[in-house]
């Protein structure tokens, strides 16, 4: 082959390699990690009427659904990371990654295995609060469920949760409770500052 | 800019911090002189005269020493049993950074509970204070220019009239949040010839504990700095009531034996000892009853650990103790780590380091130390912990079990003209205007607060008095009968406890606080409301004969 032929063939290669890159992936087509329990939460549905679309329904509901995923049946403690992690942007995995990859899984791992624990996100809501066509944030309301051999629990959750839209469509890009939390007296105003405004005349 | 300039700025720059530096030093040394020379204007001014009841007062020999032919020599009990929270003394501000004296000692107890007479005298104060600060109050003189205040009831709970001859131990009001208060309790004062004095160390001296009850003092201990009266307790030799049954968040139930108890008690101990505050204190509780379930835990593969006293054993690599810290990850020697008050401070001193560890969420906060491996495990504590810090057991009873719904405890402002509807409006209106805006823990700054302090910004806009600054629906009315302007609370920690308030805007939309800011969200499901208009149009204005 002649030195045009080369560059021909090269750019063959390369421009490939940008249209792979390029090209919007579809989650929902890549292999799934085998689920040995059942999530209960219905499968996300297209409403007409709802303006978070399809793609948006589908990664919040992936990514929730694999964040509360761990079990007593994982092969690791990081099962659970990897399947949270592939609906989020690469900055957004990299933090999951830091905050949850290291160390060990502690005495939480061996509760888990001895308990039999399964953990899941179900009844699972999604509030819209904002959206444009880079960025939207949802509230997200569902019940956190434990199964355990001690007894089933469940907790009611509220998150905050930001997508951005990339090229390979809409991925988390934080998850934050949507709570601050209770207060404590002690940490509050004085009872005698100034308020002028409190009793009038 | 050249470099002549640069250092002639820089220069410039110093000299100006240098000054606001002595400035700032300045006032702090002559802020709480002044302010304190305030406060003893009436018997410094008026050569004696009390400008609370017009009575010529006796001056002793000095503006704090009362006269012992004139005072009340007779037996002084305790007004109010209770948590001892804000002590006497001169503070900065948290909020608002100036330098003030506060001028009682507060007790914190439920709302309504009854407050004594400290001693015999003659009211001298009932209903409002002019100042606005207190709220409504009551004061007591007890002859020889010694007088005794209790501040901050509800317009209902003052139970004596100006004038009332009333004895020791009489129920004169009931523990409230009026006026400049962040809860229900009791601002407690003894003022001598009109100057506001220290009044545990003047109760002690007159043979009363002020506040202590032994059953809410769990809080307290080794928390000189709010307490001046917190024993002093190296690890407790009982678990100070916290034995019992609680509710976790996720509803499972947890019960904590003596042994737990006692370990959970010298937790709480070691935390206060390290000046931890109360959100310090239930994050690691959190930490602890997530990692061990309170037990002080050995090690099978560790067997040095066996060989000191402990609940049970554990075998996860080489975790041991209440936190499952490793010695071989630099926690520490086996030996310390199987001790509650080393592991205690370890942990704690993981968490001071962490910048900025008070504006996480609790759990976030305890994940940030213990690098857990899976999310929001210490969540579920967060109830029991919270409740923990009460000092006593929540029970069986599932953590969303409501109280009996009781009566608004607010009031319209005196000069308002509004009728009911308008005030709902106006709270509805004033939810609103404060969208926007950035999320501060703890503020109420307009659009620079949290939830607390939007829900009271929002109510002071609408002209209803008696909310306190924090859990805004303990003045309110629980309801089911939900209509915009109501709170909307949310995340239940404890009795009387929520995470979370918004104002209820319309039947699918309320405001409330992240730290997006003030935002507008959907109802949740099955939403528990709270009324704070209050049960009557007409404005409370009481005669108050006294004065501040």
């Amino acid at each position: 082959m002649n030195k045009r032929g080369w560059i021909i063939a090269l750019s063959a290669v390369a421009a490939l390699l940008l249209i792979w890159l390029v090209a919007p992936k579809d989650h929902s087509q890549q292999s799934e990690p085998s689920m040995t329990w059942e999530v209960e939460s219905p499968a996300p549905q297209a409403d007409p009427t709802n303006p978070i679309t399809p793609q948006i329904t589908m990664t919040i509901h992936g990514f929730v659904e694999g964040y509360y995923s761990w079990s007593y049946q994982d092969s690791s403690t990081d099962a659970w990371i990897g399947r949270a992690a592939k609906w989020c942007s690469s900055q957004y995995a990299k933090k999951i990654l830091k905050t949850y990859g290291q160390g060990d899984g502690g005495s939480a791992w061996t509760e888990i295995q001895e308990t039999r624990q399964v953990s899941s996100a179900q009844n699972l809501e999604i509030s819209q609060l904002s959206l444009t066509d880079d960025k939207a944030e949802f509230l997200v309301s569902f019940d956190h469920v434990t199964q355990s051999a001690e007894g089933d629990g469940y907790r009611a959750a509220n998150k905050v949760i930001e997508l951005v839209n990339t090229r390979e469509g809409w991925l988390v890009n934080s998850w934050a409770d949507f709570s601050d939390g209770p207060k404590f007296v002690d940490e509050v105003a004085p009872t005698d500052s100034p308020d002028d405004r409190y009793f009038i005349g | 800019m050249t470099n002549n300039s640069a250092k002639k700025t820089g220069a410039g720059l110093g000299i100006g911090c240098l000054l606001i530096a002595i400035l700032l030093a300045g006032s702090a040394l002559i802020l709480p002189v002044v302010m304190v020379a305030g406060f003893s204007g009436a018997a410094k001014n008026g050569s004696g005269t009390n400008k609370d009841n017009g009575l010529q007062c006796q001056v002793g020999d000095g503006p704090n020493v009362v006269s012992p032919d004139q005072a009340y020599t007779g037996e002084w009990l305790n007004p109010l049993k209770g948590k001892l929270t804000s002590s006497y003394g001169g503070r900065v501000h948290p909020v608002l950074g100036i330098f003030q004296v506060h001028s009682g000692q507060d007790i914190s107890a439920p709302d309504g509970t009854p407050i004594l007479a400290a001693a015999d005298g003659v009211v001298s104060i009932a209903g409002k204070s002019t100042g606005g600060n207190s709220g409504y109050m009551v004061a007591i003189d007890h002859g020889g220019g010694v007088q005794s205040r209790y501040v901050h009831s509800w317009p209902k709970g003052i139970h004596v009239k100006v004038g009332e001859k009333v004895q020791k131990g009489q129920h004169i009001s009931d523990v409230g949040a009026s006026g400049n208060a962040t809860g229900p309790h009791l601002h407690f004062e003894i003022r001598i010839n009109g100057q506001p004095t220290p009044p545990v160390p003047w109760m002690k001296k007159k043979g009363v504990n002020l506040g202590i009850d032994e059953t809410q003092q769990v809080q307290t201990v080794n928390n000189q700095e709010e307490n001046p009266d917190s024993p002093k307790q190296e690890i407790p030799e009982t678990g100070g009531g916290l034995a019992g049954t609680y509710r976790r968040a996720d509803g499972q139930k947890y019960v904590a034996d003596e042994k737990q108890a006692k370990n959970l008690a010298g937790v709480i101990s070691a935390v206060r000892k390290l000046k931890g505050n109360d959100r310090a204190v239930v994050i690691t509780l959190m930490t602890v009853l997530q990692e061990s379930k309170g037990k002080i835990l050995a090690n099978t593969t560790v067997p040095e650990s066996l060989g000191y006293p402990n609940d049970g054993s554990g075998h996860d690599h080489d975790s041991v103790g209440l936190f499952q810290q490793r010695p071989s990850q630099g926690w520490g020697p086996v030996k310390s780590l199987m001790q509650v008050e080393y592991s205690t401070e370890q942990f704690i001193k993981r968490l001071f380091a962490i910048k900025n560890w008070e504006q996480l969420g609790l759990g976030e906060a305890a994940q940030a130390v213990q690098v857990s491996k899976f999310p929001d495990l210490y969540d579920n504590w967060e109830p029991v912990a919270t409740q923990m810090l009460k000092g006593a057991p929540g029970g069986e009873a599932p953590i969303n079990t409501e109280c009996p719904a009781l009566g608004a405890t607010t009031s319209l402002a005196a000069n308002s003209t509004a009728d009911l509807t308008e005030v709902r409006s106006a709270l509805v209106d004033a939810a609103k205007e404060g969208l926007g805006g950035s999320h501060v823990r703890g503020g109420r700054e307009f659009k620079k607060w949290d939830d607390d302090g939007f829900v009271y910004w929002a109510t002071q806009k609408a002209e209803i008095r008696g909310v306190p600054y924090v859990d805004p629906w303990a003045a309110g009315r629980q309801t089911d009968d939900l209509a915009p302007g109501d709170l909307i609370v949310m995340g239940k920690v404890a009795q009387g406890k929520w995470d979370q308030v918004g104002i209820m805007i319309d039947q699918q939309t309320m405001v409330t606080v992240t730290n997006k800011g003030t935002i507008e969200v959907p109802l949740p499901k099955n939403p528990v409301g709270y009324s704070l208009i209050p049960e009557s149009a007409t404005p409370i204005v009481e005669e108050v004969e006294g004065h501040e």
